[in-house]
């Protein structure tokens, strides 16, 4: 079965500020939106979970961290009852001894297996995003994250900044990664990988944009 | 917890320490009481600070556009973000008057341009106003761009550290994206120098290779 999420016209203002203005999206892939705080980002999510706007044959589900501490996820997951693949995931995810409450919270959201997963900031690390996307990816699970943390851009496929309010860039990630003078208007530096090849192409030493240091290394000394 | 603070104030300097439990109350930056108290109450930014600052409107506007908030003044407070809340207690300690700040993981969600701004901002009220600011951070890419040396907080104790390479302090932080690339450069045998700062790194990088 093909599956379809769209968004269409989508308005959202607080206080007289105008958040989103006409925003609309399909997601074909997972994305990140980036923003700085008080962008909209979570007003979005939650207005959206709450109306329901958006028109979708899958399953959707949403996931806010909150603030409290864990310390068990084996305990919180249930580990022991776990498919081995499901295991195998975990156990790569939760190798950061860091976040525990979110990314359970998020896990649990996950086994259910849902076309898409929204997710709030949860402060992951581009390890734990690639680890969480390869899972996606691997279930047919598009995942829309929502962040303030540009270092984790090269591990989605798809784009969306934010900044004033509005939706000011959006696109496959490597043709964005590429504008480093655009982000840099925008109040944004290229994440730190493509940062630096970005910089030794200057030099001559790097012909491509990379997005991790074995690519780095690849490169440099090919 | 009882911690002395002026054993770390330094002039002209940030003092940083890294790897600090979060959300202490009794900061005498934070005033956190203060504010997580009011936030059960629904009142706007600037009544806020207007009754407990005692301050003209004039000087509570100019205060949130220095902290790049002046679309704030008539958000309530319980509907501020984290770092928004960062914000307002920042203006409410300047507009108390207070010299020495310690600053709880203040740069935390801020993006690149915000955390340059609050840099500048910062260093400019230690050269011209004489304060002390006093930094909490666990993001180790922000404290190796910001100083040379820092303290790490384990075990109950501040252990001064100035060698980035050091392996204990990644026992307790994430090892910044510089540190991490060149002692992965160095496990398949490229010889890289030890530099800390994303310029630095760069310029190493550019030696080790040609």
């Amino acid at each position: 079965m093909k599956y379809h999420f769209r968004l269409e016209n989508f308005d959202l203002k607080i206080n007289e500020r105008v958040l989103f203005e006409h925003f609309s999206m399909k997601l074909s892939c997972s994305c990140v939106f980036v923003g700085e705080s008080g962008s909209g980002k979570t007003l979005f999510l939650k207005t959206i979970e709450t109306q329901k706007c958006y028109d979708t044959n899958g399953t959707v589900l949403f996931v806010f961290p909150k603030l409290t501490s864990l310390k068990n996820w084996k305990e919180e997951l249930d580990f022991g009852n776990l498919s081995p693949q499901l295991q195998e995931f975990c156990i790569a995810f939760f190798q950061n001894h860091q976040r525990i409450k979110s990314k359970c919270d998020l896990v649990k959201k996950l086994f259910q297996f849902p076309q898409y997963l929204f997710c709030d900031d949860c402060h992951f690390s581009l390890d734990e995003i690639l680890c969480l996307l390869s899972f996606c990816k691997e279930n047919h699970i598009i995942l829309c994250y929502f962040t303030n943390d540009i270092e984790v851009i090269p591990g989605f496929p798809y784009v969306f900044l934010l900044k004033y309010g509005k939706v000011v860039m959006e696109g496959e990630t490597l043709l964005v990664l590429k504008e480093e003078k655009v982000l840099k208007k925008l109040g944004y530096h290229l994440p730190f990988y493509p940062n630096m090849s970005t910089q030794l192409q200057y030099y001559g030493l790097v012909k491509k944009l990379v997005f991790s240091k074995e690519e780095l290394e690849e490169e440099l000394w090919k | 917890m009882e911690i002395d603070w002026n054993l770390f104030w330094q002039k002209d300097r940030f003092t940083v320490i890294a790897n600090f439990p979060k959300a202490l109350k009794d900061f005498p930056f934070s005033h956190s009481y203060v504010i997580d108290e009011k936030y059960q109450i629904h009142e706007t930014v600037k009544d806020f600070l207007k009754q407990e600052c005692h301050c003209s409107d004039e000087k509570i506007i100019s205060a949130l556009g220095m902290v790049h908030f002046s679309y704030g003044k008539d958000l309530f407070l319980d509907v501020l973000t984290s770092v928004e809340t960062r914000k307002v207690r920042l203006i409410f300690s300047l507009l108390k008057g207070e010299k020495n700040l310690v600053l709880e993981h203040f740069f935390e969600e801020l993006i690149f341009e915000e955390r340059e701004y609050f840099k500048r901002l910062f260093r400019n009220f230690m050269y011209k106003k004489g304060m002390q600011l006093i930094l909490l951070e666990n993001n180790m890419n922000f404290v190796c761009e910001t100083v040379k040396d820092f303290f790490l907080y384990t075990k109950n104790r501040f252990v001064h550290k100035d060698d980035f390479y050091d392996e204990e302090i990644y026992q307790y932080v994430e090892m910044p994206y510089t540190i991490s690339l060149v002692k992965y450069f160095e496990s398949c045998g490229h010889k890289i120098d030890h530099d800390v700062t994303f310029s630095e790194t760069l310029k190493a990088i550019y030696r080790g290779v040609s």
